[in-house]
């Protein structure tokens, strides 16, 4: 092989790399904000589905990409106040709350698309036309690292311009330094005549507009049409990015590189034709998934209420 | 002196109050659902109607709900029983891939006369699931790792092996040309559990199983401890129950159910594995043992209603033309509602006089 | 006196709270003036805390109506309070432990939008500990400093926020002697600037500390009297409603064999850091040792490690001269130590387990309770009457919900329980935390009972008065270091706090004589 072919491989399967990376970014650090309230949302998975069918309906039914993604951040939201209203509100078993909310987005997205299938006729399936890349002037002719970095699609730089925009959130700001003695004492706050429920459910609205936007990237950016469970687990990786990354932001960023480099070599692994079972390949994050938890030590940052429901005694 | 109404709460839920939630519930998730098909066009009514009859419309009809509810019960019991000690495991799914293989596998490997044949199948079923189960209770016990982490992740992982095992047609019979496997050996297939039924011995395996969870947790040593491992882990290792044994006791005990539920349908059902065969069982399971408040005899009743709409689904696809995945969605709402209704029933009206 | 030119800094007038069925207030009327001490007295379930709760805010309170300088005032939350200008301290601290001193104090302040502003805030807290002479690192993170200091960031956290009149919910009960002293002397400098006091006691010498005195019996305010005029006696009748005796007899008892001994024993707490650094100690039969110190200083991890729930680092135990260094919980069971934890529905019952389930919660293998595998209902149920009977449990019947039960009436079921499976060996950790008097009395009777059997018993406890009271020999502790043995009868209160407070050296120079007496 070629060196300018070897090269080649690597620079398009960093590219889709970071492409990759976009919608596990946006649920991650969605999903930090959060576990950081003391909310255990199992829901990012369900979230992200219902948001990517949104998307999807309705782009093709308007015509137009910026309802889709419109559709599909509100439909995000939705999801994830109606756990807010279980949760904070009502105090219902957030295990059990987040699961439903998968097992509903899982059923109502798989009927909903199978009927919809009928409308548009056998063998027939439509595609909305996705979001072009954007590539930053000057920027991205640097040879190799620009085509890397800086000929990605917009989601892609805004998704790692919010890790930033999360840690300074988080550490430099009093709303940050409130979110994060939510999740350790949510009593402290509320001995000084502040709301943790609206707190909570403020918390969980940017949650859902996070993960209404990776369930965009999906359809809109990665892909060009919704297939039922296309989610394939990356809600649930990203909370296991969120335990790996000790619940900080770059630590997190650095744990969704790491899950999209799977990805991304698996992709490119199945395109050059390397001599393992693809199955394996597509297991690997999973696999990873669990090694990765056996070597975790230190989880010194886990929000100390995290998935108690707060009561006043 | 004056008399009026005070919201207050319930000192606790009986079996009674539980029965009415989930009877709540149900009626408010077929609304619900009733209101969704109208949206997309259907007539409700009609299509609940062909429900009913597929799920109960005569005996026969019934029989299928029966069968349908089987591989239920046991993913139901095996998520009550997970649950019940507070050990979140998703892995019923997983488990049940894992009963189903290990038993075929073992049918590729020897041949028994058939009543020791079926024997081997339905222990090599059980010692699959368990192990599944229990690799997900020694990542917790050895290495900490969440088990709710650890389950989801298994579960993706064993599907991709059975794709593996059949793609590369190890388990593949040849020519074939759908991703299933061979049909399992007539020897090894689940006999009539009662002569002149359509009924295979798993469904007596299931009731067995749901009386002997209820004897063992309300009357045995074991039951006992697990009962206060679930409720106050803290107090339970001051008296002396070690958490990581019981942490890999349960798992093994609730993967070995939940790969009976995977032997059931496999071998009582299919009689060959693929993948969309054992689809969607454990998330059943998982919704069942909740609205059964996680007590055995509930989860049969509740997993028979859930075989009712599985079975009636089918039914309902062919006669009202509304796709069989309504069923699971609709698994699902009731679940929603199940746990919305708990608020409500967490209180209760009283009446109270106060004298001012 | 000319009320009118000169209104109380606070008045209240019948305030009643109810939760559902259960008053807990019932038309309190009291007034507190500037620059005082007003001591609110009362037992556990007195009332003292919702009354205090609904002060700041916390709850509304069903009736009553609260005056702040003459004016009427509603609180609706904290926040209302705060604005008025009452801070409050909590018993159970509501700190953020992961954060600084600092990060805790500006939390919640707004005055500055977006921006954290810790400068001009750690000016602002700097002057306010000047004035009163606390001595506060604002850099260090919550989890690192020892309970006492954490109450100075509780109460410089309410000055900040600019309260005048401060709400203190027992706040010696995690103090050394002189570390109480030294609360005292910054309150009395803080009423002298004008600031007012409530102070929420269940403990005499502190309460004598005030200025008046409400006492709270069942919600309701019994009686409010001038310090001076009365004495602890007088205000302990007025408590409990009858005369109480307030030292247990505790016979002389020559100690027996050894039954417990622990050697250079080490154990990590859950941020494995070592939190028992070396403790040594003997305990014989027909012997009470009182472990004294300021909680979390390592109580908590020797018992668990003598249980057998936390392993040791290094170091033995041996129990009747056998070592059960590393055995299990159930082994030390079985070798016939009972356990009666300091947080009785965390580490000692299931809520959810009926009574009679819980008279034999770990017991369930013995053949009494079992035959094989199987659970014998009948004895069982047996077991439960016999133990309601005998300790005197409140409760409707051997098959209610433990958790509906009262704190005294649940410490009864465990002392049933491991006064029936203990053979040799009691530890008692915080045994009386939370209870009526009437209750403690009955567990002091228990443990003293015990003594007379040939038990060796343990027994820590933040209350000196009780260690002093039964225990035989005292055993300070410090940091997870015994810092020195006294037999009781020879103790000198202000050399133990001292040694509470880990100042070996002070000690030593306190009477000059050797403070460590290894028995």
């Amino acid at each position: 092989m070629s060196d300018l072919f070897q090269q080649t491989i690597l620079v398009s399967m960093f590219a889709a790399m970071l492409r990759i990376a976009a919608p596990l970014m946006l649920a991650s650090i969605g999903e930090l904000v959060v576990q950081r309230s003391g909310i255990w949302f199992l829901g990012v998975e369900g979230s992200m589905l219902m948001s990517a069918f949104a998307a999807y309906t309705a782009a093709l039914s308007s015509g137009s990409m910026y309802v889709g993604l419109l559709a599909a951040v509100l439909t995000g939201i939705a999801v994830h106040l109606s756990m807010a209203i279980a949760a904070v509100t009502f105090k219902i078993n957030q295990f059990v709350t987040g699961l439903g909310i998968n097992l509903l987005a899982s059923g109502l997205t798989l009927f909903l698309y199978r009927e919809s299938l009928k409308s548009y006729g056998s063998g027939n399936i439509p595609t909305v036309d996705p979001f072009e890349t954007v590539a930053i002037p000057g920027l991205s002719r640097i040879p190799v690292l620009g085509e890397i970095l800086f000929d990605q699609h917009l989601f892609t730089y805004f998704a790692f311009l919010m890790v930033f925009v999360a840690w300074y959130f988080l550490y430099r700001t009093r709303y940050g330094l409130e979110l994060r003695s939510l999740g350790e004492n949510p009593k402290a706050l509320d001995t000084k005549g502040l709301s943790v429920s609206r707190r909570q459910y403020a918390a969980l609205a940017f949650g859902g507009f996070m993960a209404g936007l990776a369930g965009a990237v999906l359809v809109l950016a990665l892909t060009d049409r919704f297939v039922p469970g296309m989610t394939g687990g990356r809600g649930w990786l990203a909370i296991v990015i969120i335990i790996a990354g000790n619940w900080k932001p770059v630590p997190i960023m650095l744990a969704v590189l790491v899950f999209a480099f799977l990805e991304a070599f698996q992709l490119q692994a199945q395109g050059v034709g390397l001599q393992i079972p693809y199955q394996l390949l597509l297991a690997l994050p999973y696999i990873v998934a669990i090694i990765a938890m056996m070597g975790i030590r230190v989880r010194s940052e886990q929000p100390a209420h995290l998935g108690v429901p707060y009561h006043r005694e | 002196m004056s008399k009026s109404f005070r919201i207050e709460k319930r000192p606790e839920m009986g079996l009674i109050g539980l029965v009415v939630q989930a009877a709540f519930a149900i009626t408010l998730a077929f609304v619900a659902s009733a209101l969704l098909l109208e949206v997309l066009g259907f007539n409700a009514l009609e299509s609940f109607e062909a429900l009913r009859i597929g799920a109960i419309g005569d005996w026969e009809s019934f029989e299928g709900t029966l069968i349908q509810a089987t591989p239920l019960v046991f993913t139901g019991l095996a998520a009550g029983i997970a649950f019940r000690t507070r050990i979140w495991s998703i892995g019923q799914e997983g488990q049940l891939f894992a009963g189903a293989m290990m038993a075929y596998f073992i049918t590729t490997l020897f041949d028994l006369p058939p009543f020791l044949m079926v024997i081997a199948v339905i222990l090599a079923g059980a010692l699959g699931g368990a192990l599944m189960g229990g690799l997900a209770g020694v990542l917790k016990a050895r290495f900490n790792v969440d088990v709710i982490v650890s389950t989801v992740m298994l579960n993706y992982i064993i599907v991709y092996l059975l794709s593996y095992l059949l793609t590369s047609r190890l388990w593949m019979a040849p020519g074939e040309y759908y991703l299933q496997t061979a049909q399992v050996p007539e020897a090894s297939r689940l006999p009539a559990f009662l002569s002149g039924t359509n009924l295979h011995l798993g469904v007596g395996l299931a009731l067995l199983a749901i009386m002997i969870m209820q004897f063992i947790l309300s009357r045995t040593t074991f039951g006992y401890e697990l009962r206060a491992f679930g409720d106050n882990q803290v107090a339970a290792r001051f008296k002396g129950t070690n958490p990581q044994r019981m942490t890999v006791i349960v798992l093994m005990l609730s993967g070995g159910l939940a790969g009976l539920g995977g032997v059931a349908q496999t071998f009582g059902v299919d009689f060959r594995i693929s993948q969309t065969f054992l689809f969607g069982f454990g998330s059943a399971g998982i919704i069942i043992a909740v609205i059964a408040g996680l007590r055995p005899v509930m989860i049969g009743f509740v997993a028979l209603l859930f075989g009712g709409l599985a079975s009636g689904g089918l039914f309902m696809q062919v006669m009202a033309d509304v796709s069989s995945a309504i069923i699971s969605a609709m698994q699902a709402i009731i679940l929603i509602f199940f746990l919305g209704s708990s608020v409500l029933f967490r209180y209760r009206l009283k009446r109270v006089t106060s004298d001012e | 006196m000319n009320a009118v030119a000169n209104p109380p800094h606070l008045r209240v007038e019948g305030l009643t709270k109810t939760f559902g069925p259960v008053i807990a207030n019932s038309d309190v009327s009291f007034q507190v003036e500037r620059g005082e001490i007003l001591c609110l007295l009362g037992e556990n379930g007195a009332g003292k805390s919702t009354l205090s709760s609904c002060l700041y805010g916390f709850y509304q309170a069903d009736k009553g109506r609260i005056f702040y300088e003459g004016k009427e005032v509603e609180f609706h939350s904290p926040r209302d309070a705060i604005a008025c200008g009452i801070g409050m301290v909590h018993q159970h601290f509501v700190l953020v432990t992961p954060m600084s001193v600092i990060e805790n104090i500006v939390l919640g302040t707004h005055e500055h939008g977006w921006a954290l502003g810790v400068e001009e805030a750690e000016r602002r807290v700097r002057d306010l500990c000047g004035r009163y002479d606390i001595d506060l690192d604002l850099d260090a993170k919550i989890w690192q400093l020892s309970v006492g200091e954490q109450q100075w960031v509780e109460i410089v956290k309410a000055l900040y926020l600019g309260a005048e009149l401060l709400i203190l919910d027992e706040p010696t009960a995690v103090l050394t002697p002189q570390e109480s002293d030294k609360l005292f002397r910054i309150i009395r400098r803080m009423t002298g600037d004008g600031l007012s006091i409530i102070m929420i006691s269940h403990k005499l010498n502190e309460v004598m500390q005030s200025d008046h005195v409400a006492v709270l019996r069942r919600g309701k305010i019994v009686d409010t009297v001038r310090t001076a005029d009365v004495t602890k006696e007088d205000l302990t009748s007025m408590m409990v409603g009858r005369p109480v005796m307030l030292q247990a007899e505790r016979e002389d008892m020559e100690p027996g064999e050894t039954i417990l001994e622990v050697a250079g024993l080490r154990v990590r707490n859950d941020k494995d850091q070592h939190a028992v650094k070396g403790m040594s100690f003997k305990v014989h039969a027909h012997e009470i040792l009182g472990i004294a110190g300021v909680s979390g200083n390592g109580q908590n991890e020797l018992f668990e490690a003598l249980m057998g729930v936390r392993d040791t680092d290094s170091g033995q135990i041996w129990l009747h001269g056998e070592d059960v260094t590393h055995q299990n919980p159930r082994q030390m069971v079985e070798h016939g130590i009972g356990y009666i934890p300091d947080d009785r529905f965390r580490a000692g019952l299931v809520g959810s387990f009926s009574v009679a389930e819980n008279t034999i919660l770990g017991l369930q293998k013995n053949p009494r309770f079992s035959d094989g595998p199987l659970l014998n209902f009948r004895r069982i149920l047996n077991f439960a009457n016999e133990a309601i009977k005998r300790f005197g449990i409140v409760t409707p019947g051997p098959h209610a919900r433990t958790d509906t039960l009262s704190g005294g009436n649940a410490q009864k079921i465990i002392l049933a329980r491991e006064f029936w499976s203990a053979s040799c060996c009691i530890l008692a950790n915080q045994p009386t935390r939370g209870l009526d008097v009437g209750v403690i009395e009955y567990v002091h009777q228990m443990l003293l009972e015990k003594r007379r059997d040939g038990f060796a018993i343990v027994l820590a406890s933040e209350e000196l008065e009780d260690i002093l009271a039964l225990s035989d020999r005292i055993a300070v502790v410090f940091k997870g270091e015994i810092m020195g043995v006294f037999r009781s009868d020879e103790v000198d209160i202000q050399k133990l706090g001292l040694l509470m407070a880990g100042q070996r050296d002070a000690a030593a120079q306190s009477d000059g004589k050797p403070y460590v007496k290894v028995v």
